[in-house]
């Protein structure tokens, strides 16, 4: 799909400029393009640095091609820019070192939130890279809540994880795939340790 | 492939549960052996070459002029960029990289924390990187049940089987957590002239000194607080936390109701523990003491000069005759820069309390005074709390 013909997601439809505001246009790596506000580009410190560093003018924001963010599909940051606007203005706010943290999530990342766990993990990893503190702030929470009360079974059925046992079972076979003979190896080892020889060769 | 072990241990509900389970481990397996990476966080997988176009990843860092020359020139695009574009991102928990996953772990709960450590081999790794830091840390013992408090959770032990072991364990494990940072450590042992519990107790003081043993580490703690008939408890302690970070130690007997007053006379401590006590790296560094219902003994420890480090020096208030003699001893032995407060004089008005405190006891006004004994003068305030605050001037 070329650049031109990619569908045009505006964020904020009501966030529309009365006076001259800069938007920043950006295409996911399903090149679907999106229009931000410069005001709601500084909640996250990647995207900040960067149009920062390219200086662009009103006409280089309309002219030049979309900023491309390769890493992220559509649907993800369609969520990450709609929390950008709706906190654009807001105050970054800075670890006080404290654990646990503190955390409230507000209703309306509440509601953005209220995904799929497998959007939430993405939104998350879009976060962590575009360094957008708050959002990765409240999308941990999110994921830190589903925790509550489970016993370790039920949290690694939660977040699809093996214990311990199945990770060493996994470690194994990769191995194995890796080297077929060393299993060979270690079992003539092992019959040689047996029959009571002192070295191996 | 080898099938995981723990099919049949109860973790799945049904079998399609078992099946979308078993799905998500192979694709992760698959993706693992292919990648060569077995336990790197994965989404270093999607962090291809920059290509030609504009881009967050080509372009952060690079110098302004730089940029708009990159971005004006458009070749046709990378193979590489195309790859990864057209790959489904499939981004699952153990997707994350370390330092989020360590975010999480830092919003979760104190009641699940710990419970997070035996989920997995990586986030117990992660856990235990993370400090941990909990309000208190309380252990009461009693002789009919013991409690073991994590913050606002309590682990309770009933008289029944044995409620002294159960907790102790579960002390144990509470003080044994990674990076575990306490802002109140606090430990009370009953104590009853019932010759039962006597054996009991001296049995409890005992594994309590093989778990304080088995800890092999300091605990960081800020305030220390202790409720036992000797200074024993104390002694066991000290040595186990952190020096430098404890503040505050308060050590004290327990209540009055539980004891006659001639019971107190007859006490003693031994002078010899007190002097061990006090050479203690955790007692020198400490800046600020309270001992209760044992003025007797704060007497004894300050006749050898273990008190010159504390700041404050709390002691219960006197209401005897023999208890104010006692804080006029303890007065004497005063520096310049430490302050002696009394907690509370409700059942006392501050001009009988001077009164109490010797004839050479000047009333100022009605909340304040100046004590003078042997040529050291002493300035005596009472606070809106009813705190008697009693300090030495510095001579001229």
């Amino acid at each position: 799909m070329s650049v031109e013909n990619a569908p045009v997601v505006d964020v904020d439809e009501a966030a529309i400029p009365v006076e001259k505001k800069m938007y920043y246009r950006f295409e996911s790596n399903d090149k679907k393009e999106f229009r931000v506000s410069e005001l709601a580009i500084q909640q996250s410190e990647t995207l900040n640095r960067l149009v920062e560093a390219m200086g662009y003018t009103s006409e280089d924001v309309e002219n030049k091609p979309a900023i491309a963010i390769e890493n992220i599909d559509g649907k993800t940051l369609k969520l990450v820019f709609q929390w950008c606007e709706h906190h654009k203005g807001e105050a970054i706010p800075v670890d006080d070192g404290s654990v646990p943290k503190i955390v409230e999530i507000p209703e309306f990342d509440a509601k953005l939130m209220d995904i799929d766990n497998g959007l939430l993990f993405k939104l998350i990893w879009a976060a962590d890279y575009l360094n957008i503190v708050q959002l990765l702030n409240v999308s941990c929470k999110k994921v830190a809540n589903m925790a509550q009360g489970k016993t370790p079974a039920q949290l690694r059925r939660v977040y699809l994880l093996p214990s311990d046992e199945e990770d060493e079972a996994a470690k194994r076979a990769a191995q194995e795939a890796q080297d077929p003979r060393a299993r060979e190896v270690e079992e003539e080892f092992e019959e040689r340790k047996r029959q009571g020889g002192n070295s191996f060769f | 492939m080898t099938a995981p072990s723990g099919l049949f241990c109860g973790c799945f509900e049904s079998l399609s549960d078992w099946y979308s389970w078993i799905a998500h481990w192979r694709e992760d397996v698959g993706e693992m052996k292919k990648s060569n990476e077995l336990f790197q966080p994965k989404h270093e997988l999607f962090q291809f070459k920059p290509s030609n176009q504009t881009s967050v990843q080509n372009q952060m860092f690079r110098t302004k002029s730089d940029v708009n020359f990159r971005t004006n020139i458009r070749t046709k695009p990378d193979f590489r960029t195309t790859s990864v574009q057209n790959q489904t991102l499939t981004t699952q928990f153990s997707d994350l990289p370390d330092d989020v996953l360590k975010m999480i772990i830092e919003r979760i709960t104190l009641d699940d924390r710990p419970k997070i450590r035996e989920v997995s081999r990586r986030l117990r790794i992660l856990s235990d990187s993370l400090p941990f830091e909990v309000e208190q840390v309380k252990y009461k013992c009693d002789f009919e049940d013991s409690t073991v408090y994590l913050g606002n959770r309590k682990f309770h032990y009933e008289h029944g089987v044995d409620h002294t072991q159960p907790a102790l364990n579960q002390l144990y494990l509470l003080l044994n957590i990674p990076n575990l940072r306490l802002n109140t450590l606090s430990i009370k042992i009953s104590d009853t002239h019932q010759s039962r519990w006597f054996r009991k107790y001296t049995w409890i003081l005992c594994e309590f000194d093989c778990l304080l043993a088995s800890l092999q580490k300091q605990i960081p703690v800020k305030n220390l607080s202790v409720r036992f008939i000797s200074l024993d408890l104390l002694q066991m302690i000290l040595p186990v936390l952190k020096p430098g970070i404890l503040k505050s130690i308060t050590s004290s007997d327990l209540e009055h109701d539980y004891f006659t007053p001639q019971y107190y006379q007859e006490k003693q401590y031994d002078i010899a523990d007190v002097e061990k006590i006090s050479k203690l790296k955790q007692w020198k560094l400490a800046k600020e003491l309270t001992m209760s219902n044992c003025l007797a003994s704060t007497i004894q420890v300050d006749t050898k000069g273990c008190f010159s480090n504390f700041k404050t020096w709390k002691v219960d208030a006197p209401c005897l005759d023999s208890e104010f003699a006692l804080l006029r001893s303890c007065m004497k032995k005063m520096n310049e820069h430490q302050v002696l407060m009394t907690p509370s004089i409700a059942c006392l008005l501050f001009d009988k309390f001077c009164t109490f405190l010797g004839p050479n006891t000047e009333m100022l006004n009605e909340n304040s005074a100046v004590y003078e004994e042997n040529g050291a003068i002493f300035d005596v305030k009472v606070d809106r709390e009813m705190n008697v605050i009693i300090t030495r001037r510095a001579a001229v």
